[in-house]
C-alpha cells in the first residue's frame, strides 16, 4: 500500500505498546472529558454521546407525535362520511403528518444516529465539529416544536407535504399557514446541512490509523454518502422555499403563468430534493442492516465491496429519477422515458444489497432476537415495497395509480421497510452500547409483532383501495364503493401499529431510568469499535485498526485499548483532542483541539430559530433583532477558533510526534468550508437551472440587459476583489513584518469590492427598468443578484471580523487558517458572482 | 483524487450521461421537438461516447488488478463493478432513443 501522506506505516507495528504510561493519565482523561454535572451544562453539552442521545430521543418524539397525527386521519377514514375531523382540519394533519415525518422525524434520526454512532465507530473521541453538532440539534428541536404547535392555533400548513403551487400561491392559501411552511422548514434545511458537514468531515478525517476505505465500517460509508446526498439535494429545497416565500412575500412571478412563470419549476426544484430524499434517508438505514444482519448472523457480510458499490450507484442514481413524480404533468415523452429508465434501473443497487443481506442470513446463523426480527421483517416490507416501486417506475402503470391511495401503499412500504424497521433494528442493536441497558427481549419481540402485523394490516388494503379509485388525500368518502372494509381494515392496522410504538415508549422510559445496573456490554457480540468499553472520551485509546471486522479479528483489541496502548491513551495539558487521519488510507496528521461547551451555540440556534419563526409571523422588526443577535452568537463562537498552541507537537503513542496544527487542505476546517460552498454553489446552479427554465417558458417576455460598460466595471470589480482574496492566503505566510497586516488589507479590499459589485449590478438592472414583481425575468434575475448579494454581505461581515481579529491580536502568520477559510469565501463569492452576472447579461442575449 | 475517480468514476460518466441526454431533450424541445431525428441520432452519439469511456474506464482498472491485495485492490474492485451498473444504465436510458 503506497502512503498517502508520507507516514511511515510500519509504525503501526509498534502498536498495542508495552511500556509503562505515566501515572494518572487515565484520571486525566476522564477529567478533561467529564460529563455535565449541573442542568446548565446539561443543555450546553456537546459531547455526542449526550447530543446524540437527545437528537434521536428528539427524532423519536417527533415520529410519535406525527403518528399520533396519522390515527387521527385513520380514525376518520375508518368508516365512510364520518365527522370526527373537519376536512380543514384534515388537510392540516395530513400536511403536517408528511411533512413532520420527512424533515423532522426520518433525516433528523439517521443523522441523530450518525451523530451518537460515529466517533466510535470510527474510533474518534468526537466529531470534529462538535459546536456544530450541538447547534444543529438545538436549531432544529427549537424549531421544530414551534412549528409543531402551529396545529394548535390552526395556522399548520394544509397544502399537502410538496406544497404544490398554484395551490400554495397567495391566491389560495391566503393565511400564514403555506409560510409556515417554507419559512418553519428553513431552521431544518440549516440543521441538515450542518450535520452534513459533520458527518462528511468526521468520516473522511477522524478514522482511527489504519481504518481505510475497505475498513471503514459499512453504517459509516452510508452516512458519508447520505451527507454528500444531503450537499448535493438540500440546495434545491432551499432554492424552491425561499423563491415560493418570495412570491408569497413580494408578489415576485416564479410560478404564476401570467406573469411568466410556472408551477412546474416548483415541481422540479422540489422533487429534485424530493426524491433523492427518499434514499437519504434508505442509506443510513441500510447502513445499519449491513452492519446489524452480519452481526446478528455472525458472519461477515456477503458482497461487501458490491454493497458499497451499490450505495455509492443509489447515491447518483437517486438524482436521475426525480421527474418520476412527474409523469402526468405533461413532460415531453422522451424525458419521461429517460426518467422511467433511471426509475428501473435504481433498483439494480437496491436488489444487490438486498440480495447481500439475504446471502449473509443465509450464510450464517441468524439469531432472531429483536433486532434480528427487526432487521429481516424491514427487508421483507421493503421488498414488496420496491416491487410496487418498479411498477410506477413503468409510465402507463403510473398514469393509473397516481395519486391514488396505491402510492401511499407504496410509499409507507418503502419508507417503514427501509427505514423505520431498520431504524428500529438499529435501536435495539446498539441501545445497550448507548445506555448500557438492553431494551426487553419479550417485549422487542411483541413490539415487532404487532408492528408488523400492524402495517401490513394497515397498507396492503391501500393497493386495492387506490387500484379501486380511492385518491389520497380525501377526508371522507361515499359508501358502497367498495372502500368501507379495506378501510376499516387499514384502521385497525394503524392502532396495531401505534400500540407497538406505545409500548416502545414505555421500554424506552423503562431503559432510560436514572437507577438499577447499567453493565450490559457487547451483548451481540458486534464486531465494530463502537463495542469497545468506552466513556464521553469515547475509547481510550484510538486503536490501529486491520481488519473490517477489528473485535472478531483482532484478538485482544478490546484489552489494550482499554490499558491505553493505542494512540492518544491520555489528554495532553488537560484538553480535548482526538486524532485527525487522511481521508484514504486514515494515516495520523495531526491533533486537533475538541472545543469545551460554551452557551454561544445554543444561543445561536435560538436566534436561528426564532428569526425563521418570527418571520413566519410578519414580526420582521423582530425577525430581523433575532436574525442579529444569531449572526451575533455565531461570531461569538468563532471568535475563540484558531487560537495559539502551548507546543507545535504532541505525542500520540510509541515516540510518533504529529503537528497540533495545520492549515490549508489538510485541516479540517478548510473542508468544512469547501463543503459550504459546494452548497452555496448548489444553490446558485440550481437557481441558473431555474433562470433559464422561465425563459424557455415565455422568450417573449425577455427584455434586453442593462448597457455592457456596467456589466465590465462589475466583472472588473469582482476579478480584482477574488485575486484580492487568493493573495490574502499567500501573504499571511510571508516570512516578513506586516505580513498579517498586509492579509487583512486584501481581505478588506476583497469583501469591498464584492459588496461594490453586487450594487454596481443591482442598479444597472434597476435602471432598465426591470421590476421583480412584474415578470418572471424580473423575478429570477433579482433572485440570482440577491443570492450572490447575500454572498456578498456575508463577505463584508467576514472583513469586519478579519479587522477585529487583526485589533485584537488573535491573527498570526504561523495560524493562517482564519486567513485562508476568508480568503476560500470571497474567491468563492467573486467567481459565483461572475457567474451570476454573465448568464443573466449573456443569456439568452447580450442585448448588444 | 485518483483513487477516488476510480472508485466513482464510471457513475460519474452515468451522472453525465444522464444530464446530458436530459440537456439535449430539453433543448430540442425548445427549438423544435425532442422527438425530432437529429434529436434522436445527437442522444444516440452521445451516449455511445458515454459506453466507450465505460468500455474505456473498465479497461484501466482491469489493467492493475492481477495479484492485488489490501485498500486499492478492493477500491477497484467497487470502480469496476460501478462501471458495470453504470453501463447498465446507460443502456437502459439510451433505448429510449432507437424506438
Amino acid at each position: 500500500m503506497t502512503s498517502e501522506t508520507g507516514f511511515d506505516v510500519d509504525k503501526y507495528d509498534r502498536f498495542p505498546t508495552t511500556e509503562p504510561w505515566p501515572e494518572g493519565e487515565l484520571e486525566q482523561l476522564e477529567q478533561a472529558w467529564c460529563g455535565p454535572r449541573s442542568p446548565w451544562e446539561w443543555i450546553t453539552a456537546t459531547n455526542n454521546n449526550i447530543i446524540g442521545v437527545y437528537y434521536v430521543g428528539a427524532a423519536m418524539l417527533f415520529f410519535v407525535l406525527a403518528g399520533v397525527l396519522a390515527l387521527l386521519m385513520r380514525t376518520q377514514l375508518a368508516l365512510p362520511m364520518t365527522g370526527f375531523l373537519a376536512q380543514d382540519t384534515y388537510n392540516q394533519i395530513f400536511t403536517m403528518h408528511g411533512t413532520v415525518m420527512m424533515f423532522l422525524f426520518a433525516v433528523p434520526a439517521v443523522e441523530a444516529l450518525g451523530v451518537l454512532l460515529l466517533p466510535q465507530m470510527l474510533g474518534a473521541r468526537d466529531l470534529p465539529f462538535p459546536r456544530l453538532g450541538a447547534y444543529a440539534f438545538w436549531a432544529y428541536l427549537i424549531g421544530g416544536l414551534a412549528f409543531f404547535c402551529s396545529l394548535f392555533f390552526g395556522l399548520a400548513p394544509d397544502g399537502g407535504w410538496f406544497m404544490y403551487p398554484p395551490l400554495t400561491s397567495m391566491t389560495y392559501s391566503p393565511g400564514i399557514n403555506a409560510d409556515f411552511w417554507l419559512l418553519g422548514i428553513g431552521f431544518i434545511e440549516i440543521s441538515a446541512i450542518a450535520g452534513a458537514i459533520e458527518i462528511i468531515v468526521g468520516v473522511l478525517k477522524t478514522r482511527a490509523p489504519g481504518m481505510t476505505l475497505d475498513k471503514l465500517p459499512v453504517f459509516a460509508w452510508a452516512m458519508l454518502i447520505f451527507a454528500c446526498m444531503i450537499i448535493i439535494a438540500f440546495p434545491s429545497i432551499i432554492l424552491a422555499t425561499l423563491l415560493l416565500e418570495l412570491e408569497r412575500a413580494l408578489g415576485w412571478p416564479f410560478f404564476d403563468p401570467l406573469k411568466g412563470g410556472d408551477p412546474m419549476l416548483w415541481q422540479h426544484l422540489f422533487w429534485f430534493f424530493g426524491h433523492p430524499e427518499v434514499y437519504i434517508i434508505f442509506l443510513p438505514a441500510a447502513g445499519a442492516m449491513s452492519t446489524i444482519i452480519p452481526a446478528m448472523a455472525r458472519t461477515p457480510l456477503v458482497g461487501h465491496p458490491l454493497v458499497v458499490m451499490a450505495m455509492l450507484a443509489t447515491g447518483f442514481i437517486s438524482f436521475g429519477v426525480w421527474a418520476h413524480h412527474m409523469f402526468t404533468t405533461g413532460m415531453p415523452q422522451i424525458s419521461i422515458n429517460y426518467f422511467s429508465a433511471a426509475s428501473m434501473a435504481v433498483s439494480v443497487p437496491a436488489g444487490v444489497q438486498v440480495f447481500a443481506w439475504i446471502a449473509t442470513i443465509a450464510a450464517g446463523r441468524m439469531r432472531f432476537s429483536t433486532p434480528g426480527l427487526f432487521a429481516v421483517g424491514g427487508v421483507v416490507i421493503f421488498v414488496m415495497g420496491g416491487l410496487t416501486g418498479v411498477m410506477v417506475a413503468m409510465v402507463p402503470f403510473d398514469w393509473q395509480a397516481h395519486d391514488s391511495y396505491f402510492i401511499v401503499a407504496h410509499l409507507h412500504y418503502v419508507l417503514i421497510g427501509g427505514m423505520v424497521f431498520p431504524l428500529f433494528a438499529a435501536i435495539y442493536y446498539w441501545l445497550p452500547m448507548s445506555s448500557a441497558r438492553p431494551l426487553s427481549e419479550p417485549w422487542g419481540k411483541w413490539i415487532f409483532w404487532l408492528m408488523f402485523a400492524g402495517h401490513n394490516l394497515a397498507f396492503m388494503p391501500m393497493h386495492l383501495t387506490g387500484l379501486m379509485g380511492m385518491p389520497r388525500r380525501v377526508y371522507t368518502y361515499l359508501p358502497g364503493r367498495g372502500w368501507d372494509l379495506p378501510n376499516f381494515i387499514s384502521t385497525i392496522g394503524a392502532f396495531m401499529f401505534g400500540l407497538a410504538v406505545l409500548l416502545w415508549v414505555i421500554d424506552m422510559i423503562r431503559n432510560f431510568r436514572p437507577f438499577g445496573p447499567r453493565e450490559a456490554g457487547n451483548i451481540h457480540a458486534g464486531p465494530g469499535l463502537e463495542w469497545l468499553p468506552s466513556g464521553f472520551y469515547s475509547v481510550r485509546s484510538i486503536p490501529v485498526v486491520k481488519s473490517l471486522y477489528p473485535l472478531w479479528d483482532q484478538k485482544g483489541l478490546a484489552e489494550d485499548v482499554a490499558a491505553g496502548r493505542y494512540f492518544l491513551p491520555g489528554a495532553a495539558r488537560g484538553e480535548r483532542q482526538t486524532l485527525v487521519t487522511s481521508p484514504l488510507n486514515a494515516e495520523p496528521q495531526y491533533v486537533l483541539r475538541i472545543p469545551r461547551p460554551s452557551g454561544w451555540h445554543l444561543f445561536g440556534a435560538v436566534f436561528t430559530a426564532g428569526f425563521f419563526l418570527i418571520l413566519t409571523i410578519q414580526a420582521y422588526a423582530a425577525a430581523v433583532v433575532s436574525g442579529v443577535l444569531a449572526i451575533y452568537c455565531i461570531m461569538r463562537w468563532c471568535w475563540f477558533l484558531d487560537a495559539p498552541h502551548a507546543r507545535k507537537t504532541t505525542e500520540i503513542g510509541a515516540g510518533i510526534r504529529v503537528p497540533n496544527y495545520v492549515s490549508g487542505p489538510f485541516s479540517h476546517g478548510w473542508w468544512a468550508m469547501v463543503i459550504v460552498l459546494i452548497v452555496g454553489g448548489m444553490v446558485c446552479l440550481l437557481a441558473g437551472f431555474s433562470y433559464v427554465f422561465l425563459w424557455s417558458r415565455r422568450p417573449d417576455l425577455w427584455q434586453a440587459p442593462p448597457p455592457i460598460s456596467s456589466l465590465l466595471v462589475s466583472v472588473g470589480l469582482l476579478a480584482v476583489a477574488g485575486v484580492c482574496a487568493l493573495a490574502a492566503s499567500r501573504a499571511v505566510r510571508m516570512a516578513r513584518d506586516g505580513a498579517v497586516s498586509a492579509a487583512t488589507g486584501l481581505l478588506v479590499l476583497a469583501s469591498a469590492g464584492v459588496i461594490a459589485a453586487s450594487i454596481v449590478e443591482g442598479r444597472a438592472w434597476w435602471k432598465t427598468g426591470l421590476q421583480p414583481d412584474v415578470s418572471s425575468q424580473g423575478a429570477s434575475v433579482y433572485a440570482l443578484l440577491s443570492w450572490a448579494g447575500t454572498f456578498a454581505a456575508i463577505g463584508g461581515l467576514m472583513g469586519l471580523y478579519v479587522v477585529l481579529r487583526r485589533l485584537f491580536g488573535r491573527l498570526a502568520a504561523d495560524r493562517p487558517s482564519t486567513v485562508d477559510l476568508i480568503s476560500l469565501f470571497l474567491a468563492f463569492t467573486a467567481a459565483q458572482s461572475i457567474g451570476v452576472i454573465l448568464l443573466v447579461r449573456l443569456f439568452p442575449g447580450s442585448g448588444i | 483524487m485518483t483513487r477516488w475517480l476510480r472508485m466513482i468514476g464510471g457513475l460519474l460518466i452515468w451522472a453525465a450521461h444522464f444530464i446530458g441526454l436530459y440537456l439535449m431533450s430539453s433543448a430540442a424541445d425548445v427549438w423544435s421537438s425532442s422527438e425530432a431525428a437529429g434529436a434522436r441520432w445527437m442522444g444516440l452519439v452521445f451516449s455511445l461516447g458515454c459506453l466507450l469511456a465505460l468500455v474505456a474506464m473498465a479497461v484501466w482498472l482491469g489493467r492493475g488488478r492481477r495479484g492485488g491485495i489490501g485498500p486499492e485492490a478492493w477500491e477497484r474492485r467497487v470502480g469496476l463493478t460501478s462501471a458495470l451498473v453504470a453501463g447498465i444504465g446507460v443502456l437502459w436510458q439510451t433505448a429510449p432513443l432507437a424506438f
